[in-house]
């Protein structure tokens, strides 16, 4: 895992930084990643201020050079406001409205959890969900990583039955269970 | 001669004040709107559909 560890609602609204020139281009606005594994796919996107509307163009992972707490970097992005760039993953993701916010989260043999709060990203040039904060369950609140083999859907989340053992309170007890979880993948 | 009615002059005050609350209501409103518009969420990709080009539904057989 590489990467400084962050939610994914902090990463809405943080500015995309284009490194040719230092400039803020634009806005995180939905963040839209892969279930099967859990890179991030790309971002849609919001003018600068608090007055302005959304950007037709979307930003895919392809043009991002890393994924930061305070800010989204890319090399390069001229004209963004001017020629859209549209990507029909993002485009698709956006439309469906498929949010993993409620999620239910249930174990493999059918307990449930909680309910996901938020994800957990770990940043970086290949950033990618981690992890979640999820709430609600009988378990307590907390940060429990992504299974490596469960699945995540539109409605639920499924993580294998030991999971409910390795929720954490904080992003540092969920990064020392992300450590374990590679030292017994390898 | 009679002479023509006129309004107090605190009418236009109120009609003034009324106009002023409506414009605000109204930027109000546009306000919160733009801003649900621009509240980001995250998002799953859907799962990709296999492409499907006109003229390769066959029985089963390769075409040429």
């Amino acid at each position: 895992m590489s990467g400084s560890l962050m939610r994914g609602n902090d990463l809405v609204g943080r500015p995309v930084v284009d490194l040719t020139n230092g400039e803020d281009v634009a806005e995180v606005r939905d963040v839209v990643f892969d279930p099967q594994g859990g890179l991030l796919t790309g971002f849609t996107l919001n003018e600068r201020g608090s007055w302005t509307g959304r950007l037709q163009a979307v930003l895919s992972i392809d043009r991002v050079s890393s994924v930061g707490t305070g800010a989204v970097l890319v090399a390069g992005l001229e004209g963004l406001e001017d020629s859209p760039v549209t990507d029909d993953g993002i485009n698709a993701a956006s439309d469906a409205n498929d949010e993993v916010t409620d999620d239910l989260v249930v174990t493999e043999s059918g307990r449930t959890l909680g309910t996901v709060r938020d994800v957990v990203i770990a940043g970086g040039p290949s950033p990618r969900v981690v992890g979640f904060e999820i709430a609600g369950g009988d378990v307590g609140g907390g940060f429990i990583p992504m299974s490596r083999r469960g699945a995540v859907s539109a409605s639920a989340l499924v993580v294998p039955d030991d999971y409910a053992d390795r929720l954490r309170n904080d992003l540092a007890g969920l990064a020392e269970q992300l450590g374990e979880l590679d030292k017994e993948d390898s | 001669m009679p002479q023509p009615a006129t309004h107090e002059p605190g009418f236009y005050m109120i009609a003034l004040l009324i106009v002023l609350l409506i414009l605000a209501a109204a930027v109000a409103g546009w306000f919160l709107y733009n801003q649900s518009q621009r509240r980001g969420k995250v998002l799953i990709s859907p799962p990709e559909r296999p492409s499907r080009q006109p003229g390769t539904e066959t029985n089963g057989e390769e075409q040429p």
